[in-house]
């Protein structure tokens, strides 16, 4: 704002004097003393400026002690609206509401009251600047490419001014215009650019070479490049745009020589590899072709892996190349004790007639170590050769000769942090999860320093539920400053991992406490107990607790979602610093990046614990009357008199207090229990907000939540489509996953009472008949089990649970099924792509007899 | 075959370490306290882990004893030196030894004293010690049973 011109007034009142001079304190961030000069502005008559800048600045007061945090505080919003009602045409007042949204931030707010300033005469031009970035933020490309043209037009003498609107070009797609942009500068700037400035300039080369390419026009990228490439620094993307340019144009000839080139710089990039296969034309199919490339290219580069991996994957398995091959690289890498071989021969474990090769050669290498005296043999080799030989079998699935080779290579070398590592792995599959956290911390007390294993061991204690020892161990590594822990400091530093993990172990913690909640008073309503005051005061504790640790659990998920969040809002510094640093390819990239931000697996995963949790909300809302808790709570709460209920309420507090200096996330946090989220009445709008962040829409996870979420709103047509959806996308639709889901929306059709629907319900039971073969709305539940789940031995966890829910649907509980179940986890048979949450939820389901509905998505 | 063979510092950080290695090699079992002692500046502790190949395989402790009434140091006492049976032959214990007997020196030390079973001290022997022969019960006050402790000694000469 420092190029701001009041209202063109020669005599300036005393107001303005003090609001220029409150501007000012603003800018050097003095907010209270600014906040003082405009209170007495508005102390005799209304100033509007001077009551929009007291909004503005109550909003960064405010950031200090944490008062922005409460939804409920709309005090500088009030503000704006009064000076609004006095001169809403006020290009300052906007401006300032502007800039006030764009903090919160609202960029859809900030850009219209940016917009609104400069169509209400502002002369501050660097308002375009501001609308431009908020407009890119707000991915409204074309808005953006107004302003920056704008932008372009007042301050043509920066290359920034440019390069951005050549970007923003380039977003929406014009790439004409945008080379014709960077064209502009470039002749502008001939032979006036200084020694600093050529890197930008080679940078802003290339750019407009890709945006040439991205055109369509390929013949001129490539011609463009061997005209900038004596400028241009960056060698590496030189060759590389060059030999895609050569491929598409199809010379493979020369896309090959280019290919080769790159592999003189960097032998150890695989895809060079390929993509030089590719460009010489050598069919897959053709081995002896295959084989003789890669074994010149061997020795070009005797020191890269690829040339000799590469082979592994095509050589036949029963071919003596292939043995040869193996056991050259496998022996030279066990010679000189690598520890990652597992990792680099991982790939060949999709085929098990090479599995068997590699067991048969490295089993042979460790005969072969036992027959040398011991005294020729380094023994790093030999445990090394054992770790290998454990994590082998481990992948096949053989636990126990896992756990033979791995005890070996540890009575061998007890200090070996890996060793003790793995061991921990091999425990976790078997599900001893508190044995193997415990096992990891014998390994980190081993080394104390190393971040690595104190991240392990956090992260196996926080699976185990022991989230005291977590927090414990994690601060040994934080800045704690005055706090007990170093809680605060991870969610500073953004450490989503664990705050994940923790969320999740939270979520256990409160499924298990629910589950033996629920099964306590169970008993006490069945073998009518007496509800003595003691037992009274118990129960209490125990809903306190469970109420506890819901909140908990949305409010670590949250705070990955908060995380998230800022991520995306950090780009917005980077729509001006990029194009002033000459880095535009870099850029895009980060655009694309963020584009995909809310469909990363870590926000995926924090959206689905609250999902659960919301959904469960949901049920206790709907079926309250029908819910033991509640029953309860209400008997808790009618019986205990005023006075008692004080007293209890005092004790409570006070270990309250304690307690909140453990888990507190946030300086100034006025929720540290996520007591906001658990006391709301709209659980599903609350996680329809989360959903939308989401922008792929295509994953079975989205149409399954979406499907729930949309019969519980009774939107039912949207719910049938969105199993249609998920019947195309699905691999194997004969899982019990549909069917049970298809029970589920004829159930919630039967169970809907609303005669408004009557047609639309009708239409969507026909609907199903018809995309989903054999499957009869009309039919009884006992008939679609029949017909549609068959449960075979080779069945997953999954399929069984979908079946186990399914005969819940259909009025009865299939104890053989539970059964089998349990005895599936039990085994350790862990599928693969099964995660912790859904075993425990999925285990306490099944010990409770299906009693507490569980969601699965 | 290359190997390599380092002598490190005891730290806070590796301390698990020398309990590791001893648990797995010594028939005693001392409690954490006792090796967090070492840790403790001018008590005279002297500890030193060797590295085979950047793994700790072996680690020395030993304590400089200063009689009661005695301005300078009398002995050097050894508690413990041990090395994971895998890595024994290869010359790390003689190394670890070494290292204490130049450490001795710099402190005008003359004599390392130490306990064993025959075996043990066999090998202390074979590094120059003199066996100063059984002493009865030592063993017995440990808690331990089986034969009794030999004592060995070294007199170093400048």
């Amino acid at each position: 704002m420092s190029r701001r011109r009041t209202a063109g007034t020669l005599f300036q009142s005393k107001e303005d004097t003090n609001f220029k001079e409150a501007l000012k304190l603003y800018e050097s961030k003095q907010y209270k003393k600014a906040l003082k000069l405009v209170d007495t502005n508005l102390k005799k008559k209304s100033h509007p400026q001077s009551l929009a800048l007291k909004g503005l600045l109550l909003y960064h007061i405010h950031a200090a002690n944490g008062k922005n945090e409460d939804p409920d505080n709309l005090e500088p919003k009030s503000y704006f609206q009064k000076a609004l009602k006095e001169d809403a045409s006020n290009p300052v007042i906007n401006h300032i509401i502007a800039i006030f949204y764009r903090a919160l931030p609202d960029y859809t707010e900030a850009a219209k009251y940016y917009k609104l300033a400069l169509d209400n005469g502002s002369e501050n031009r660097n308002i375009w600047k501001d609308l431009a970035v908020s407009e890119i933020q707000l991915r409204k490309y074309k808005n953006a490419l107004a302003a920056r043209l704008q932008v372009l037009n007042y301050f043509q003498g920066y290359r920034a001014n440019w390069t951005g609107l050549a970007i923003t070009h380039h977003l929406n797609k014009n790439y004409d215009q945008a080379e014709k942009v960077l064209t502009g500068f470039e002749e502008l700037a001939e032979g006036k650019l200084s020694d600093p400035e050529f890197v930008e300039h080679s940078e802003c080369l290339l750019y407009k070479n890709k945006i040439i390419f991205e055109s369509g026009d390929v013949k001129k990228a490539l011609k463009n490049l061997k005209e900038i490439e004596k400028t241009v620094f960056d060698h590496l993307s030189v060759n590389e745009y060059r030999a895609t340019y050569q491929t598409a144009l199809g010379d493979h000839k020369a896309a090959s020589i280019t290919y080769r080139k790159l592999l003189q710089r960097n032998p150890d990039k695989t895809d060079y590899y390929y993509l030089l296969e590719a460009s010489l034309g050598i069919e897959q199919s053709n081995i002896t072709k295959r084989l003789k490339l890669y074994n010149k290219l061997e020795k070009f580069y005797p020191k890269s892996d690829p040339p000799k991996v590469i082979p592994l994957m095509f050589l036949k398995a029963d071919s003596k190349e292939f043995e040869d091959k193996l056991k050259n690289y496998l022996i030279s890498k066990l010679q000189r004790g690598v520890p990652s071989v597992f990792k680099t021969l991982k790939f060949l474990y999709k085929n098990p007639a090479k599995v068997q090769v590699i067991e048969k050669l490295v089993l042979e290498f460790l005969d072969d170590l036992a027959q040398k005296s011991k005294l020729d043999v380094d023994p790093t080799i030999t445990v090394w050769t054992l770790y290998l030989l454990s994590q082998h079998y481990m992948f096949l699935g053989d636990i126990s000769k896992a756990e033979e080779y791995i005890d070996k290579a540890m009575t061998h070398s007890p200090t070996l942090v890996e060793l003790i590592l793995f061991k921990a792995n091999i425990a976790k599959h078997k599900g001893q999860l508190v044995e193997a956290a415990d096992i990891v911390n014998s390994a980190r007390l081993l080394d104390l320093q190393d971040r690595f294993i104190n991240c392990k061991a956090t992260k196996y204690y926080l699976r185990a539920d022991n989230l005291e020892k977590a927090i414990e161990i994690a601060s040994l590594f934080t800045k704690n400053d005055d706090a007990v822990n170093g809680l605060k400091d991870l969610h500073l530093m953004q450490a989503n991992w664990y705050l994940i993990e923790e969320s999740e172990a939270y979520f256990r913690l409160f499924k298990k406490a629910k589950n033996a909640l629920i099964n306590h008073l169970n008993k006490i309503d069945s073998e009518n107990i007496e509800f003595t005051p003691e037992l009274s005061r118990e129960v209490k504790d125990e809903i306190d607790e469970v109420q506890k640790l819901k909140g908990l659990t949305l409010k670590r998920f949250n705070s990955v979602v908060k995380n998230y969040k800022e991520f995306e809002n950090d780009q917005l510094d980077f729509h001006g610093y990029c194009p002033r640093k000459g880095t535009p390819r870099a850029y895009i990239s980060m655009l694309n990046w963020a584009d995909g931000l809310f469909n990363q697996p870590l926000f995926m995963r924090a959206v689905k614990g609250m999902s659960e949790v919301y959904l469960s909300i949901n049920d206790d809302i709907v079926n309250r009357e029908a819910s033991i808790i509640y029953k309860y709570s209400e008997i808790i709460a009618s019986s205990a008199s005023k006075k008692s209920k004080n007293k209890n309420k005092n004790k409570t507090n006070k270990r309250r207090e304690q307690e909140a200096s453990k888990i507190i996330a946030y300086d100034h946090d006025l929720d540290v229990f996520g007591e906001q989220f658990v006391n709301t009445d709209e659980p599903i709008e609350k996680l329809n907000e989360l959903f939308s962040l989401t922008t792929d829409k295509t994953s079975v996870f989205y149409l399954k939540l979406s499907f729930l979420i949309y019969i519980i709103q009774g939107k039912f047509i949207l719910a049938f489509q969105s199993l249609k959806n998920a019947k195309d996308i699905l691999v194997d639709p004969s899982q019990a996953i549909l069917p049970y889901y298809l029970m589920k929306l004829v159930e919630s059709l039967k169970n809907n009472t609303d005669p408004k629907l009557e047609a639309i319900k009708s239409m969507v039971v026909k609907s199903i008949s018809s995309v989903f073969k054999d499957f009869n709305a009309d039919e009884s539940f006992d008939v679609i089990l029949t017909k549609f789940f068959k449960l075979s031995e080779a069945d997953g966890l999954e399929n069984h649970y979908f079946y186990l829910k399914s005969t819940k649907l259909a009025g009865k509980y299939d104890e053989a099924v539970a059964t089998k179940i349990l005895e599936l986890i039990n085994k350790g048979k862990i599928d693969r792509d099964l995660n912790l949450d859904e075993l425990v939820i999925l285990k306490d389901y099944v010990e409770a007899n299906g009693s507490e509905d569980c969601y699965w998505i | 075959m290359p190997f390599k063979i380092a002598l490190d510092d005891l730290t806070p950080n590796n301390l698990g370490v020398i309990e590791k290695i001893n648990s797995v090699c010594l028939p005693v079992q001392f409690d954490h306290q006792w090796y967090k002692e070492s840790l403790e500046e001018n008590q005279g502790h002297l500890v030193k882990y060797a590295f085979f190949n950047e793994l700790p395989v072996a680690a020395i402790k030993a304590r400089v004893i200063t009689k009661k009434g005695h301005a300078s140091p009398s002995f050097v006492y050894i508690d413990s030196i041990a090395v994971l049976e895998a890595y024994r032959g290869y010359g790390i214990g003689k190394k670890l030894l070494d290292w204490l007997v130049e450490e001795s020196k710099t402190r005008f030390i003359h004599k390392i004293q130490c306990h064993g079973w025959k075996e043990s001290v066999d090998w202390y022997v074979k590094q120059g010690f003199t066996n100063e022969g059984e002493v009865k019960g030592y063993y017995e006050k440990q808690g331990l049973t089986g034969d009794d402790a030999n004592a060995a000694l070294l007199s170093l000469e400048f």
